[in-house]
């Protein structure tokens, strides 16, 4: 295996970039990314379950380890404060959990924080402030006595500033996780509650045309919607207005050739979601460069 | 400085007023489906607290508010040093608000709150709006606190 294909999930954190941040009528959500064996070689996939119950996802891999003192990576995406009109201020995923083979397992985490382009995340420890305060509005944070100096330098870098609300972070903040994992074969499952993108698609044009001027305007999503739209559940529900909402999964490597994922999806009365990219009567493949698997659920646009 | 198609500053008050009547309004994502008491979105709320104030146009979702304006001339973008007026439209990408001083209504100019700390302190508001899938009712908000990306200013054109 190669060092790039020894990545089990693409860098899905771009995708946070690709859209500015939106809030209200649609969100281009933010997902997980780029978890890595290190040293690169030494995990590979041989299977993986995706189960998605409301925005709960569950991925179960089974991975084949090679040698001792092999390790996983993943990285979560970057951000920093967003404002409370955000529909997820918090992308650290801090509900995240990670199983080996049943057990929770003993994973090591950190942060790396960024300010004007520059590495901070010694800067914030030294502070001794939480450096997902980012997550709160206003974002303040509160240094334990005797570490003056620490903020001192936090604003020298730009990364806090002050304010009549107090002392407001502003750097930019990503959660990791590390995980050890022994030689041999093992059942990882992954575990958190999903940040979609999702928008308002009004009611009366063609379903593609629908996506116009929302961040679910790919070509992929288009394709996912044109391919189901004549089935039966979709086409009633298109006849109106509708709330999409679209996971991306990471789910293998992010350069492997698209490998089969069983996907399991509770029975659902009002919504329908499609498993975009798969062909009729295949199991669905990761349909991203990076990895991902793409779902898009549909649910009529009413008041509750 | 105002255009001469520009709504009054009594017309922009009555926008205010019809914001205000929105207050409690719980969030749903509908948008041309909005209803005052019942549930709405940042799009059907501003349309239909347009069209209560007398000042009517297309439904719009946000998505292509920006460019409907444009092309109808039924809003003019304000330019950078145009003071704001009572009852413009707040807009940013994916959200759209009122505009307001508060000015004639005290009680809803500020908000008490709490940070994460547990310290109070006071939110300062300006513009009436709706928040997002899951979050607070429609109500008085601060653009300072609400995003981090400063809005685009509308006003209605009269014709």
């Amino acid at each position: 295996m190669s060092s790039a294909s020894a990545r089990l999930f693409g860098a899905a954190a771009a995708l946070l970039l690709a859209w500015p941040a939106a809030a209200d009528d649609s969100s281009a959500g933010a997902a997980p990314g780029a978890l890595a064996a290190e040293p690169a070689g030494a995990v590979t996939l041989s299977a993986a379950t995706l189960s998605l119950d409301g925005d709960e996802v569950r991925l179960a891999l089974t991975v084949a380890v090679r040698g001792s003192g092999a390790t996983m990576r993943l990285d979560l995406p970057a951000f920093g404060w967003l404002g409370e009109a955000d529909a997820y201020p918090d992308r650290s995923f801090p509900d995240l959990r990670l199983e080996l083979d049943g057990r929770a397992a003993a994973v090591r985490s950190g942060f790396t924080a960024t300010a004007n382009g520059r590495d901070v995340t010694e800067a914030v420890r030294a502070a001794g402030v939480d450096p997902f305060a980012i997550a709160a509005t206003p974002p303040v944070i509160a240094a334990p006595p005797g570490r003056e100096d620490a903020v001192a330098r936090l604003v020298a870098a730009g990364a806090a500033q002050r304010a009549p609300e107090g002392l407001l972070a502003t750097w930019t903040a990503a959660r990791w996780l590390s995980l050890p994992v022994p030689a041999g074969t093992h059942r990882l499952t992954l575990r958190y509650t999903a940040l979609p993108a999702f928008a308002l698609l009004p009611q009366g044009r063609t379903p593609a045309a629908r996506l116009a001027n929302t961040p679910l305007d790919d070509q992929a999503t288009r394709a996912c919607l044109a391919q189901h739209a004549a089935a039966p559940a979709v086409a009633r529900l298109l006849r109106g207005a509708v709330v999409a909402t679209r996971f991306t999964v990471p789910v293998q490597p992010a350069d492997a050739p698209p490998r089969p994922v069983a996907v399991r999806l509770p029975p659902e009365r009002a919504s329908v979601t499609l498993v975009c990219g798969a062909a009729p009567g295949a199991a669905p493949r990761a349909t991203t460069r990076n990895g991902a698997l793409r779902l898009l659920r549909l649910a009529p646009a009413r008041l509750p | 400085m105002s255009d001469p198609g520009d709504i009054t500053p009594e017309q922009g008050a009555a926008v205010v007023r019809a914001a205000a009547a929105w207050a409690g309004t719980p969030y749903a994502l509908v948008g041309a489906a909005s209803v005052r008491g019942q549930g709405g979105d940042c799009s059907g709320s501003t349309w239909r607290i347009f069209e209560a104030a007398g000042l009517p146009y297309e439904y719009q979702p946000t998505g292509s508010f920006a460019a409907y304006a444009r092309r109808s001339g039924r809003f003019r973008e304000l330019r950078a040093d145009e003071p704001r007026q009572e009852g413009d439209v707040l807009f940013w990408p994916g959200h759209m608000a009122i505009a307001t001083s508060f000015a004639d209504d005290p009680a809803h100019a500020s908000t008490p709150r709490t940070n994460a700390r547990g310290a109070a302190w006071t939110q300062v508001n300006d513009m009436w709006s709706a928040t997002r899938p899951g979050g607070a009712a429609f109500g008085p908000n601060a653009t300072r606190w609400f995003r981090q990306d400063a809005p685009r200013v509308f006003r209605y054109v009269q014709r």
